[in-house]
């Protein structure tokens, strides 16, 4: 089996700067700087897009070691964080038919596909996950 | 499937690190196989058979239950 391409293992460094730079840089302009003059969507918008880029960095970047196994435990991370991606929208869709105001964003699945594939592929892993549920 | 990793690298005075080494796979890949928590793939068996000289079918045997 060919082995998947992703980028050298130092974009995942990068991703994570990205990540630690913007999340407390949001939480310092939405709570200490507020009364300083910026356009919010706009902000939205910046810091939505570089935590998903971040995000992405660090999930298509290799591991240090990369090999089969490693491999595995990726595709078997992305399978189930598709899953979830699917099952997320269909129960949001319903419980947007009951209360409109539920509605979720594209970013909101997006940053949580994201957090389940890093959850279950760090779970895979470090060998965390028993025989049975794998 | 019932593998005997663990038991035949011992024999061969091997630790996980050094039979990791020589099929070039990291150790926590040995380890997942050894736990039996992932089946490596006809390659890397044969290589880790190669290392520990052994046959592929002397490091993992069938179970019952893999027939199902």
């Amino acid at each position: 089996m060919k082995p998947l391409k992703l980028l050298p293992n130092r974009f995942k460094l990068i991703g994570l700067l990205i990540c630690i730079l913007i999340i407390p840089s949001i939480f310092l302009l939405e709570y200490i700087f507020r009364d300083l003059k910026y356009n919010p969507e706009l902000l939205k918008l910046i810091s939505s897009i570089s935590i998903i880029a971040g995000f992405a960095l660090i999930i298509f970047s290799k591991e240090k070691n990369e090999d089969e196994f490693i491999e595995h435990c990726r595709l078997r991370a992305f399978a189930r964080a598709f899953i979830v991606g699917i099952v997320s929208y269909i129960i949001n869709e319903i419980f947007h038919i009951i209360d409109t105001d539920t509605n979720k964003t594209i970013f909101q699945f997006l940053f949580n596909q994201c957090l389940f594939y890093f959850a279950v592929f760090y779970l895979l892993k470090n060998n965390l996950v028993s025989k049975n549920e794998k | 499937m019932k593998n005997k990793v663990k038991e035949i690298r011992e024999f061969n005075s091997l630790t996980q690190e050094q039979l990791a080494q020589k099929v070039n796979v990291s150790r926590q890949s040995i380890i997942s196989i050894e736990k039996g928590h992932y089946i490596p793939t006809t390659l890397l068996t044969l290589k880790i058979a190669n290392v520990l000289n052994v046959t592929a079918e002397e490091l993992f045997k069938l179970d019952n239950t893999d027939w199902q």
